[in-house]
């Protein structure tokens, strides 16, 4: 029997790879793109972009902690004019399909942002993020209630040529009335999730551990809580969910699939092991074989909660 | 830039709470140009992010890495055993530009000094002449092991020690200040960042060349977890760097 890794993302369209690479932890410098050619990536998402070019957080960024990563890179990125011209050469030639991610601070400026995505031709669709906890109001300031999350993805949902897809976080709540309004808004897609609002403290020098005095945890200690959300919002809606959490190893991704994830993302151990799709397609692909199923869909449809009786 | 899986050739204390590894990694060796870096996979499973580690030495195939225990990461490596493999990700970086043959001064700082193992190397195999400065806090620190790959090839070695029982006492932002810097046509830094930030003023103007040692996510460019500012906007150490032009770097503000 021949497996079929490829999925269908809703308004995305076929993705050749259930394996997706998150925003922030994509990009095209030439020693990562090397890693990662030939390697079975559905679709890359690209770092948030904002309406003007942000330097980013002090030092310092990044902090390990148990099986977690802490970042407060603060969206450092060139701003929409430079990405935009930058785009042709930077994206369009690549071998990947793209998703560009945009944040912004009013519900006009991520308008703004899809006018000028819309001059380009080659992006598959638009990641509104909607909840990165690293600034001080992008994002952040529309996602602390359903309504804001709703007129926001409408508004830009009216005037994008592409599909649009909001990424949201369990700082919203677990409950779904952020992923339904979405939804309403006109989102073809979720991406579930961002990294959690989180703090380390040097306790030594009476401040913060990091450059700010918060950040965002991510990698695999959030994975569970990742889970819990892909799965309660993922039956509660009827666009796909893109499941991102912490995702390390084919199994992890396999779980996220039977929550009722339409696919996964990596994030964290992405920048740890660009060579990580090969390896998770490789299991996912043999998990369906075992089980006889012909598609990655068949995965959640198998899954019965706490239905049957446990096998002993 | 690759992923390879390196067997340990030989694992060797280098003076206090520190070892010298030998590495048989010959894709990476191969390719690996003076100052450049590995990522080097960490106790995985237990440490989620790779550990940045300069090449001393790539000569038969094989990568030098110098590792100071400073946490979690470096005590894992420093007790590999012989035989052992590790999960190496390189060679990374821009690393050092060769000029051609001249008279050079290397300053080297405690871990820093891996940086300009193969610089030197190099420098003196095109003819050039080499001096090299080393700073360490105490005797007991100084790695003979990793000084054999400077002092075979360098014109001068001169050690300095800041605490404890050694002829030339101090730092080597002292002896740089003895120093007529005016004899050299190219001058590489690399160390602890209080070493750098007292060098910059002393060397500015000079067109010294500076590696940077930086806490990084990936190592590969993508994550902007290691941006320092610099005279031409925000620069990442890992992708950009980690070699700066000393005077690019804006030392006040890192």
């Amino acid at each position: 029997m021949k497996s079929d890794l490829g999925v269908e993302l809703g308004g995305l369209g076929r993705l050749e790879s259930p394996v997706l690479l998150s925003s922030g932890t994509f990009g095209t410098a030439t020693p990562y793109l090397k890693m990662l050619q030939d390697q079975p990536v559905g679709a890359v998402c690209t770092k948030t972009i904002t309406p003007l070019p942000k330097n980013g957080n002090p030092q310092p960024r990044i902090l390990e902690g148990p099986s977690s990563l802490i970042n407060s890179i603060g969206l450092e990125n060139p701003g929409i004019d430079a990405f935009v011209r930058g785009f042709e050469r930077e994206y369009a030639s690549l071998p990947f399909v793209h998703i560009v991610s945009i944040s912004a601070n009013a519900p006009g400026e991520f308008v703004h942002l899809v006018e000028r995505l819309n001059e380009l031709r080659t992006p598959r669709a638009i990641e509104l993020n909607l909840s990165c906890p690293n600034v001080d109001s992008e994002g952040l300031a529309f996602g602390n209630s359903p309504e804001k999350i709703g007129s926001v993805v409408r508004e830009c949902a009216r005037i994008s040529r592409f599909p649009l897809v909001a990424k949201l976080s369990p700082f919203q709540s677990i409950d779904p009335s952020f992923a339904l309004a979405a939804q309403e808004g006109g989102a073809a897609a979720l991406a579930l999730i961002n990294t959690i609002p989180a703090m380390v403290l040097d306790i030594h020098q009476f401040r913060s551990a990091l450059g700010t005095l918060s950040g965002g945890l991510s990698g695999p200690a959030i994975r569970p809580v990742a889970l819990k959300m892909v799965y309660e919002i993922s039956h509660a809606v009827h666009i796909p969910v893109i499941g991102m959490g912490g995702i390390s190893s084919g199994e992890d991704a396999i779980e996220f699939l039977m929550a009722g994830a339409s696919a996964v993302s990596l994030g964290t151990m992405n920048l740890v092991k660009p060579t990580l799709p090969s390896a998770i397609c490789a299991c996912i692909h043999d998990f369906l074989v075992e089980h006889e199923m012909e598609n990655v869909g068949e995965i959640s449809r198998r899954f019965d909660g706490l239905q049957s009786p446990r096998e002993p | 830039m690759i992923e390879e899986r390196a067997r340990m050739l030989s694992n060797h204390p280098a003076g206090k709470n520190a070892h010298l590894l030998r590495l048989h990694a010959p894709s990476i060796s191969g390719q690996t140009k003076p100052g450049q870096f590995v990522q080097v996979s960490c106790d995985p499973g237990k440490l989620l992010l790779r550990r940045p580690y300069s090449i001393l030495d790539n000569r038969d195939g094989s990568v030098s890495l110098y590792v100071k225990r400073v946490g979690n990461g470096s005590n894992w490596l420093c007790e590999r055993k012989q035989e052992e493999v590790l999960d190496l990700m390189g060679p990374l970086g821009n690393g050092f530009p060769l000029p051609p043959p001249g008279r050079h001064m290397l300053v080297g700082g405690g871990s820093g000094l891996a940086s300009l193992g193969i610089l030197c190397r190099l420098l003196a195999e095109a003819g050039g002449e080499v001096d090299v400065l080393m700073g360490f806090r105490t005797p007991e620190e100084i790695p003979g092991a990793v000084l054999d790959a400077f002092s075979r090839f360098c014109r001068s070695l001169t050690l300095v020690v800041e605490k404890g029982d050694f002829p030339v006492k101090g730092t080597a932002v002292d002896q740089v200040r003895q120093q007529n810097l005016e004899k050299y046509d190219e001058i590489y830094c690399c160390g602890p960042m209080g070493m750098l930030k007292a060098l910059a003023p002393l060397l500015h103007g000079r067109g010294a060349l500076v590696s940077l040692e930086a806490r990084m996510g990936c190592g590969t460019g993508v994550c902007f977890g290691c941006t320092i500012p610099t005279r031409n906007g925000g620069k990442r150490v890992c992708l950009e760097g980690p070699v700066f032009c000393m005077d690019e770097v804006i030392w006040d503000e890192i």
